[in-house]
């Protein structure tokens, strides 16, 4: 396709509606023997306008200020796993941009601070683990777990220091999905409202797995840059293009749903599995598509045929189930995990830097600011697993450099690769929205609508137009 | 005159020395998986050699570019993949790629 000729997929009348020519994700799903849960029976595209989307944002020093003052300091953000938190005096660091927090578990529940000693600042946690009491390395000031003062070591010394307005400043806790998150901001909405419909609509129960990898990585790209780029499927066709007979790129779903009272909303997409690109056109056929999938494995294709009547789809969800039959749905408890759930990407995100995906993938992604550097970032990759018996120990962090290579991570796999594959180009991205001359990103209106959105609830927060 | 057996399609196709394989399979009629249509710059067409390597053209500049792209997401051997459309052969050579059909 030229851009002066555009292809017929851009015929549609109102701006946003245009798809393109391949079968639609609910098409495929209708065809699945084992259906999906209700809500990816769903669409809801929503066409979020057809703006650029300013450069400085991604690149600019005085942005990501904002973004500290007016975004981190005031949202509801993902900072840690429940069975983190298990014993009275469990702690773990959340740290983004200049915030510094402890969440602890409490005889009361789980509490979070601000990580700093209310004496001269020493940071009081440097890092996970149990501690009994909250004792400054610097000078000994101390606190209960509950955050009231407990000593001053030479308090003759401190008349004017009022123990009731010397209580750890606190930041808001709440927990979801088995998630613990976080809350800078002690007027801000309840977690449930800042969530808003997105639990009714992710029926998977991911409290009652655990945390088995946590990979976090430093990259060289605004963190914005490296969240998007795990926000669309437009991307496969040049960035992927090994599993384009395996992968629905560009007739993938993109859902929007819009927060209550201006708050932000959440999104998702639905990328099918084992159905060939549009872009390789019409009549690539089952057997391709399915020898296609296991060559991308390094299986042997030779001789591999899809029967008379089914799909590669079908052949590749059957044999998924026998590859990991414990595999089931958290939604229907000891039913067959459906088509979509075991083989599709099917990935939701939530404001403002969280993107779980559903169905049997592990997968997690969070994306933070390094400091104040707005051209590095952390991505962590977390795996949550289903387990049998007693819970596991949460997995311990595995701290990756922005020289390191994914495949230095044990335990992710094959994943690695394509985590290489998403990651190498972000640096080059950085770079290049720097060199450009435009000041805008030209987003496309479908297929990066969940982009849109994002840049939209987050100009909110900023108090950007 | 080279001969060109694609595997697991089994397809058979001669090439003449100056058409690279993804022109070949044009010429006889087939598709083979590609999205810029044969500049080199979408690597969808990169292919795996499995008997005949010396027969193929030596791997230039651009090609490379676009295997060492293209290769670390491949199983097996990087020095084993080749880009259909840059890739020459003057001997009989047989390749994996899935995909390749009649058009």
């Amino acid at each position: 396709m030229s851009i002066t000729e555009r292809s017929p997929d851009s015929s549609a009348a109102e701006p946003g509606q245009a798809r393109s020519r391949g079968r639609t994700v609910q098409e495929i799903l209708a065809g699945d023997p084992v259906p999906p849960p209700e809500t990816l029976r769903r669409e809801h595209p929503m066409h979020v306008g057809s703006e650029e989307i300013p450069v400085e944002r991604y690149i600019s020093k005085e942005w990501l200020a904002l973004e500290a003052e007016r975004l981190w300091s005031r949202v509801w953000q993902m900072a840690c796993r429940e069975e983190e938190l298990v014993e009275v005096g469990d702690t773990v660091l959340y740290e983004v941009a200049h915030l510094s927090i402890i969440i602890v578990r409490t005889e009361d529940g789980l509490r979070g601070y601000h990580n700093a000693c209310l004496h001269r600042g020493t940071q009081l946690r440097v890092h996970d683990g149990y501690t009994p009491e909250f004792r400054c390395p610097f000078h000994g000031w101390t606190w209960n777990l509950d955050g009231g003062l407990k000593e001053i070591p030479c308090d003759w010394d401190f008349p004017q220091v009022d123990a009731a307005e010397f209580q750890l400043p606190r930041v808001q806790v709440d927990t979801w999905g088995g998630w613990v998150f976080v809350n800078p901001d002690l007027d801000a909405p309840s977690l449930p409202e800042h969530l808003g419909t997105l639990p009714g609509e992710f029926p998977w129960d991911t409290a009652a797995r655990y945390k088995s990898l946590h990979v976090s990585k430093v990259m060289r790209c605004n963190w914005k840059t490296c969240m998007e780029a795990f926000m669309e499927s437009y991307h496969v066709v040049a960035t992927h293009p090994q599993i384009l007979l395996t992968t629905g790129d560009a007739n993938t779903q993109y859902d929007v749903y819009e927060g209550e009272a201006g708050r932000p909303g959440w999104n998702r997409m639905l990328t099918p599995s084992a159905v060939a690109s549009p872009h390789l056109g019409d009549g690539v056929d089952e057997t391709t598509i399915l020898q296609g999938m296991m060559s991308t494995y390094g299986m042997d294709a030779e001789g591999i045929t899809v029967p008379e009547g089914s799909t590669a789809r079908a052949t590749l969800v059957s044999m998924s189930r026998s590859m990991d039959p414990a595999a089931t749905p958290a939604s229907i408890p000891g039913e067959l995990v459906s088509d979509a759930e075991a083989i599709d990407s099917i990935l939701y995100f939530i404001f403002p830097n969280m993107q779980p995906w559903a169905g049997t993938s592990p997968i997690n992604y969070r994306f933070r600011p390094n400091g104040d550097d707005p051209d590095s970032c952390i991505m962590d990759v977390i795996f949550l697993s289903d387990f049998t018996g007693e819970r596991p120990r949460p997995a311990e962090v595995i701290h990756l450099g922005p020289d390191d290579d994914w495949t230095m991570a044990e335990g992710l796999g094959a994943l690695a690769m394509v985590f290489n594959q998403d990651t190498n180009n972000l640096p080059r991205v950085q770079r290049g929205l720097h060199a450009t001359r435009r000041s805008g990103l030209p987003l496309a209106l479908y297929q990066e609508s969940r982009l849109r959105q994002f840049q939209r609830d987050l100009a909110a927060f900023i108090g950007a137009d | 005159m080279a001969r060109l057996e694609v595997r697991p399609s089994g397809i058979v196709l001669d090439v003449e020395p100056s058409e690279t394989v993804i022109e070949a399979a044009w010429r006889h009629g087939y598709t083979w998986p590609t999205v810029c249509m044969g500049k080199g710059t979408c690597r969808a067409c990169v292919l795996q050699v499995t008997d005949g390597a010396d027969a193929f053209s030596p791997v230039g500049r651009w090609e490379q570019e676009g295997l060492d792209a293209a290769t670390p997401v491949l199983p097996g051997d990087a020095s084993s993949y080749r880009l259909a459309c840059q890739a020459t052969i003057t001997g009989d050579v047989v390749v994996q790629k899935v995909g390749v059909r009649p058009a």
